[in-house]
């Protein structure tokens, strides 16, 4: 038998503000966010604009269906932003399946061993050139 | 964010989800670590770096937060895998066994890349898992013209389903030369075509 009742995710902030489960999770981000100096607070600039943000949340099952962890983030509201001004170039670090075939064809062949290793929160880890504020 | 100073806005440092310049942001950092690690970037694929040494090479390819690394059985990356676990929060996994859907197998003999779990759930998805298989993924000598019939209803199913195919042709080129025919369709399959398409599912689950 497997747990078919799911705890339902909520959408927004002000629907899980005063849960425990949720709020020590947003506060954990907040510790983690604060560390990697993710912002520094400053006075918006009159001649600038800020985007917004919002958290989403997501439960974590295991196979058996009981709560792993209660995941949040924190993510801005990209789509207000506006090229030349907040963003410039943009790109995504995705290899090509032909690369990925090629690889793994010479691995094969010259005997040798393939690694797999992943990133934690992958998109946390950029600096920033652009001037971007966030409210 | 802070009640207290409700006038400040947050001036950002570092990157965040959302953010149109996350993803470049990240490849930057990863690229730039690298390349002072001596790797070098690849003109072909600006995701694959190589680094060469005095005992043989090292070659890493990413693939947003995945990484595969490969090197000549001298070289020892223990090193090079600790640096990237304290600097990214990487993970560690070992040995490539899943990526991008492909389940890979390695052994003395060769590397064994499988997309068996992928079939098997798209199949699932199409509502063709109790379907009878099927052992030639095309009909002979059947003339599929752009007008007969009817039209298919749900095209954005026609053209997800043909997609999911295409995927799988990474490990099974039997499907390339159905799904060549099935793909001059996209645009408006009719009720024959996504027959066709049917049944290149119905041949992958004879072929699983």
């Amino acid at each position: 038998m497997v747990r078919v009742i799911q705890e339902v995710e909520p959408t927004c902030f002000e629907h899980v503000v005063g849960n425990p489960k949720w709020d020590n999770a947003m506060d954990e981000k907040m510790v983690a966010l604060d560390a990697n100096v993710t912002w520094e607070l400053v006075a918006l600039p009159k001649d600038k604009k800020a985007i917004g943000c919002k958290w989403v949340y997501k439960v974590k099952h295991n196979a058996d269906g009981s709560v792993n962890r209660y995941k949040t983030r924190l993510v801005a509201k990209g789509y207000a932003q506006t090229y030349g001004i907040d963003y410039e170039e943009t790109y995504s670090p995705v290899a090509k399946m032909t690369t990925v075939r090629v690889i793994i064809a010479i691995a094969a062949t010259k005997g040798w061993s393939l690694h797999q290793m992943d990133v934690k929160n992958v998109f946390l880890h950029g600096d920033l050139w652009e001037e971007v504020y966030m409210e | 964010m802070d009640q207290t100073r409700p006038n400040l806005v947050c001036r950002l440092k570092k990157a965040l989800y959302g953010l149109k310049q996350a993803p470049r942001a990240w490849s930057d950092k990863i690229g730039q670590y690298l390349v002072t690690s001596g790797f070098q970037t690849s003109n072909v694929d600006f995701s694959l770096y190589v680094k060469k040494t005095d005992r043989g090479i090292v070659v890493i390819v990413i693939y947003v937060d995945d990484l595969i690394i490969t090197k000549d059985s001298y070289v020892d990356i223990f090193d090079l895998k600790k640096l990237l676990k304290q600097k990214f929060e990487m993970k560690d996994l070992g040995e490539l066994h899943y990526f991008l859907g492909i389940e890979v197998t390695q052994s003395p003999k060769g590397i064994w890349l499988l997309q068996k779990q992928y079939a098997l759930n798209k199949l699932s998805e199409y509502g063709m898992t109790g379907c009878k298989p099927i052992s030639i993924p095309l009909e002979q000598n059947v003339k599929l013209s752009a007008d007969v019939g009817d039209l298919v209803e749900d095209t954005t199913m026609y053209r997800r389903i043909v997609g999911s195919l295409i995927y799988m042709t990474i490990t099974r080129p039997d499907l390339n030369y159905a799904l060549g025919v099935v793909s001059q369709f996209m645009q408006t399959p009719w009720k024959p075509h996504l027959d066709a398409v049917r049944r290149i599912l119905r041949y992958i689950k004879h072929t699983l």
